[in-house]
């Protein structure tokens, strides 16, 4: 499928400080990707070109296949990892006035309020204003705002820092939600267990250079290290496997590094064995913790 | 556009609503009502509680010194030590006046004039002025100088103006001139000081609560400069509507009652207060004589240019400043050229023709004052055309200029700004 988003050998340069270097990526429609990488990798400068706050030095970005134009802004709902609202305005009045900078109608804005108000439980605050209200409480109404004129693709950055576990699993359960009924998500994070769990793309840039780009599973298998983890409710003399590389991790439990015909063949000497219950025998993948730190910490060398 | 306007809107009533602004707004009127009613009101009270003078006059001269609404002469035949005695002894005696015998004669001769208290200088000044006037005429006539002479040489010489134009000659006056010259000047100088600021703390309050990204990433950073600049100009508006509103039933109220209080004291007027209400008509009718369409005309179009030349850089100074103390330093350079227009003023006014007052109104940073307190005295058309052309040239580069600079400073935290970077600023894309 033709990706949604591209960016083509984009260079971007604060004075002598260059921020991306001809970095191309791609992010798949309906995907939920996670744009990964260490600070100041250019995370936010891609973000900001994508919203055509700044514009790239040279290089280009397309949108459906045709150059990005400031018209498409109205289908990006963007959350930056700055926040900010107008914190002497009422709530409500706030999202009223979001709503018609996004050219949204009063009466349905005020629809669309109410609907996300309900849903994250929070109807009453809508006359308060916003210096009143907790960090937590905010980041809803900071939520509601990157959302509430439906756009197609959804850019986060950061969307769950400041956010205690249950206010979190509610906006990760509305991404969920959001990412099935067709958008697309790019989420910025340091999180690594956030990815894992939502994400389905990944694209990691470091020093202004893309290293990764594409479908979480992929990505894993390509960092494949061959491993497996085998338990065993009994001892068993490993020494009939010839050699293999091999790590005892605890009582009857190790890991070890093989090709798939030589697995095949210790799975079934295993089978055989009438004396062992076999506990668990699972393929290790690397996390994307590991490949993200293992090539973070290449590329900078 | 439309955004422009949103955000104007938004601007004008989130401050609409702030208090502090309410109060000032609603409250100016009736500083400026205890402005104008205090020296009226004092001159009133001032009136009630004029000072008794027992006069004792060895010299024969002063039989009859004319009494004024502050002050009471009362001629006495007994000796100045009695006179004394009575003062020390009835309160509603203040002073004894005491003339020598050969005053008229003799220069060296001292008029005294002992109290309880120590007299005040506003007593003294008005005795020391009849007494010597007295003094004067008595000694003009001892060269038998007929009254008709005497008087003559009493008359004070007025100058009238008058402006000389194609359709004839204008009554004019220089008084008036120059106090419209110094209002609608200072005017422009805090509307802009006062509004620009505004739109500056705006700009801050944007950057620190963090919202600019999210604002930009809906609406182009040109049209959010734009917003903030026309939505505190209408409440710019609204404010003075209010204060002009206010002030003209203030005064009309104010004039009538104190024109009630001044007729009950009419039979306490002399021929000076008579003298003093023709002047003070004849200030009026030569103010009234002044071309006010022309000066509120003007005065607009400064006002309104001057505003959006510096709330655009002030808008951009707000944008790029990190911390209060950074945006501060920055905010005088940009209002040094207004300090400079407002110090030279009175230099303008006085020579309103001269090469400092032409350049200073042509030059665009100092133009709406200068142009503004020389317009009053006539002003060459070409002159006039030059410095709105520069003034508007200069007030859409600096918008656009700001622009770009409010952009790219809007989104920079925790990093001092160097000029050199605001000036690369400019050239990002």
């Amino acid at each position: 499928m033709d990706p949604i988003l591209s960016c083509h050998n984009i260079t971007k340069a604060y004075g002598s400080k260059v921020a991306l270097h001809e970095t191309s990526l791609s992010i798949a429609e309906n995907s939920i990707t996670g744009l990964l990488g260490p600070n100041g990798a250019g995370k936010t400068t891609i973000i900001r070109m994508l919203m055509q706050i700044t514009a790239p030095d040279s290089g280009s970005i397309s949108y459906r296949g045709r150059q990005l134009a400031r018209t498409d802004l109205q289908k990006f709902g963007y959350m930056p990892e700055e926040r900010g609202l107008y914190k002497k305005m009422k709530v409500e009045e706030q999202l009223l006035y979001f709503a018609s900078l996004n050219k949204i109608h009063k009466q349905k804005a005020q629809q669309i309020i109410n609907n996300w108000l309900n849903l994250f439980e929070i109807q009453d605050w809508r006359k308060r204003k916003v210096d009143e209200l907790s960090k937590g409480q905010q980041q809803k109404i900071q939520f509601i705002i990157t959302v509430l004129h439906d756009p197609e693709i959804l850019i986060l950055d950061e969307p769950f820092t400041g956010l205690d576990p249950v206010n979190a699993e509610i906006i990760k359960t509305e991404i969920l939600k959001l990412a099935k009924a067709g958008k697309t998500v790019i989420l910025s994070t340091h999180r690594m267990e956030n990815v894992e769990e939502l994400c389905n793309h990944i694209c990691l840039v470091n020093h202004g250079k893309t290293l990764l780009n594409g479908r979480t599973e992929d990505i894993r298998n390509q960092f494949d290290r061959q491993e497996y983890l085998i338990k065993l409710d009994g001892d068993f003399d490993h020494s009939t496997w010839g050699e293999i590389e091999l790590r005892v991790i605890g009582n009857h439990q190790f890991i070890i590094k093989a090709d798939s015909i030589k697995v095949r063949l210790i799975l079934e000497s295993l089978l055989t064995n009438k004396n062992l219950n076999i506990l668990k025998f699972e393929k290790l993948l690397p996390t994307i913790n590991e490949i993200f730190i293992n090539l973070v910490s290449n590329s900078g060398k | 556009m439309k955004n422009i306007f949103l955000i104007a809107e938004k601007e004008y009533k989130l401050k609409i609503r702030n208090k502090a602004f309410l109060i000032i707004t609603l409250l100016a009127p009736f500083i400026y009502l205890l402005i104008i009613t205090i020296p009226a009101l004092s001159i009133y009270f001032a009136g009630h509680s004029s000072k008794n003078i027992l006069v004792v006059d060895d010299s024969k001269y002063f039989a009859k010194i004319p009494s004024s609404n502050a002050i009471n002469f009362i001629n006495t035949f007994k000796s100045l030590d009695s006179a004394n005695k009575d003062c020390l002894k009835y309160d509603s005696i203040n002073y004894v006046l005491y003339i020598p015998a050969s005053i008229i004669s003799d220069s060296n001769q001292q008029v005294i004039l002992s109290g309880k208290k120590i007299p005040e200088t506003s007593a003294i000044d008005v005795i020391e002025d009849i007494v010597s006037t007295n003094i004067q005429i008595e000694r003009l006539k001892q060269y038998k100088l007929s009254t008709s002479i005497l008087n003559s040489l009493n008359e004070k010489v007025r100058i009238k103006t008058q402006k000389i134009t194609l359709n004839g000659k204008e009554s004019s006056s220089v008084g008036a001139a120059t106090t419209a010259a110094y209002l609608f000047s200072f005017l422009i100088y805090m509307f802009i000081f006062l509004y620009g600021g505004m739109v500056m703390k705006s700009v801050q309050s944007e950057k620190q609560s963090r919202v600019s990204e999210v604002i930009l990433s809906t609406v182009k950073p040109f049209d959010l400069m734009m917003g903030k600049i026309l939505g505190v100009a209408a409440l710019g508006i609204t404010q003075i509507i209010i204060w002009v509103t206010f002030s003209l039933i203030i005064t009309a109220v104010a004039g009538s009652l104190l024109a009630g209080i001044g007729d009950g004291n009419v039979n306490m007027m002399d021929s000076s207060n008579v003298q003093q209400v023709s002047q003070s008509q004849q200030i009026f009718s030569s103010i009234l004589s002044l071309p006010w369409l022309k000066l509120i005309l003007f005065f607009i179009f400064y006002f309104i240019s001057g505003y959006f030349l510096y709330s655009a850089l002030m808008s951009a100074i707000a944008s790029a400043g990190d911390v209060d103390a950074d945006t501060n330093q920055y905010t005088l350079l940009v209002t040094a050229p207004i300090i400079i227009g407002i110090s030279m003023l009175p230099a303008v006014v006085s020579n309103p023709d001269n090469s400092l007052s032409f350049w200073l109104s042509i030059i665009p940073f100092t133009s709406p004052i200068a142009m503004m307190a020389r317009i009053p005295f006539g002003v060459p058309a070409w002159q006039l055309i030059l410095s709105i052309i520069l003034l508007i040239l200069t007030f859409i580069g600096s918008v656009s200029l700001s622009g770009r600079i409010f952009r790219v400073g809007l989104l920079m935290y925790g990093k001092k700004v160097s000029l050199k970077e605001l000036s690369k600023w400019m050239f990002y894309k």
